[in-house]
């Protein structure tokens, strides 16, 4: 049997639950002898998401234009699609940035003009810094997602918990407050 | 010909960058930036009235300091 392909992206998020699943340790180095690991920012240099990913984590909400166009090739290019922490199940810390109202405009002006205590400038680069969404969605408002591990940041218990199955091809169980609790 | 090296993204770090190198007509690196392309902006738009609602959430706002 083929290896399994397996991908990690992170969009808007602060990385946590990369590093809880770098805290799966030795198991990583079964982990590595099972799957073919063809995407992550943690583990390869690879910078463009390939064709025929078999399993993938996402960490993070959507927040920017970059984020939604690398959800759209993860979800065309991907079987099964994991929301991977909080961000990406709730959208969560990120999208806190929703509450100030008004969209794009009122946080970019709050952070970079109001507050800012010198070089008053809004961000423009157009290509390559990339346009804000005006509100962070959770990543199955944008594509339909697979299997959801909430937990900010899931252990690495619960990540173990659910790609051990997947090596099996089976499905795992969501279930129980060992697997889908918040926080 | 003036020419402009970009690394997109830069990876094994935490976050998300991108790095333009600047080239003049002799090939020769004339400017170099350095673009941090998420916003989260916590610090800033939760400075003030907001702060201590907030107090609670630091543990979650970055993976790498908790």
């Amino acid at each position: 049997m083929d290896k399994i392909r397996f991908a990690t992206v992170w969009l808007a998020g602060c990385s946590g639950c990369h590093m809880s699943f770098l805290d799966l340790d030795e198991w990583l180095i079964d982990l590595a002898q099972q799957v073919d690991v063809v995407y992550s920012p943690v583990g390869s240099d690879i910078k463009i998401y390939p064709e025929q990913v078999d399993v993938c984590l996402v960490e993070g909400a959507i927040a920017n234009e970059e984020n939604l166009e690398l959800i759209h090739i993860v979800r065309r290019q991907t079987h099964l699609l994991i929301s991977f922490g909080d961000c990406a199940v709730t959208a969560n810390v990120p999208a806190m940035r929703n509450m100030l109202g008004g969209g794009v405009d009122s946080v970019l002006k709050r952070s970079y003009l109001e507050l800012a205590d010198t070089g008053q400038q809004l961000p423009h680069e157009p290509g390559i810094v990339p346009e804000l969404l005006d509100r962070v969605l959770p990543v199955h408002q944008v594509v339909p997602v697979d299997i959801f591990m909430p937990g900010c940041p899931p252990s690495a218990d619960r990540i173990k918990a659910t790609l051990e199955p997947l090596l099996r091809g089976e499905l795992p169980r969501m279930e129980g407050r060992e697997m889908i609790k918040f926080g | 010909m003036s020419k402009t090296i970009v690394i997109d993204p830069v990876t094994r770090i935490e976050g998300h960058a991108k790095i333009s190198i600047f080239l003049d007509d002799a090939g020769e690196v004339s400017d170099a930036r350095f673009h941090v392309v998420e916003y989260r902006g916590f610090e800033k738009f939760a400075k003030d009235d907001l702060l201590p609602r907030w107090r609670g959430l630091r543990r979650v706002f970055v993976g790498f300091a908790p």
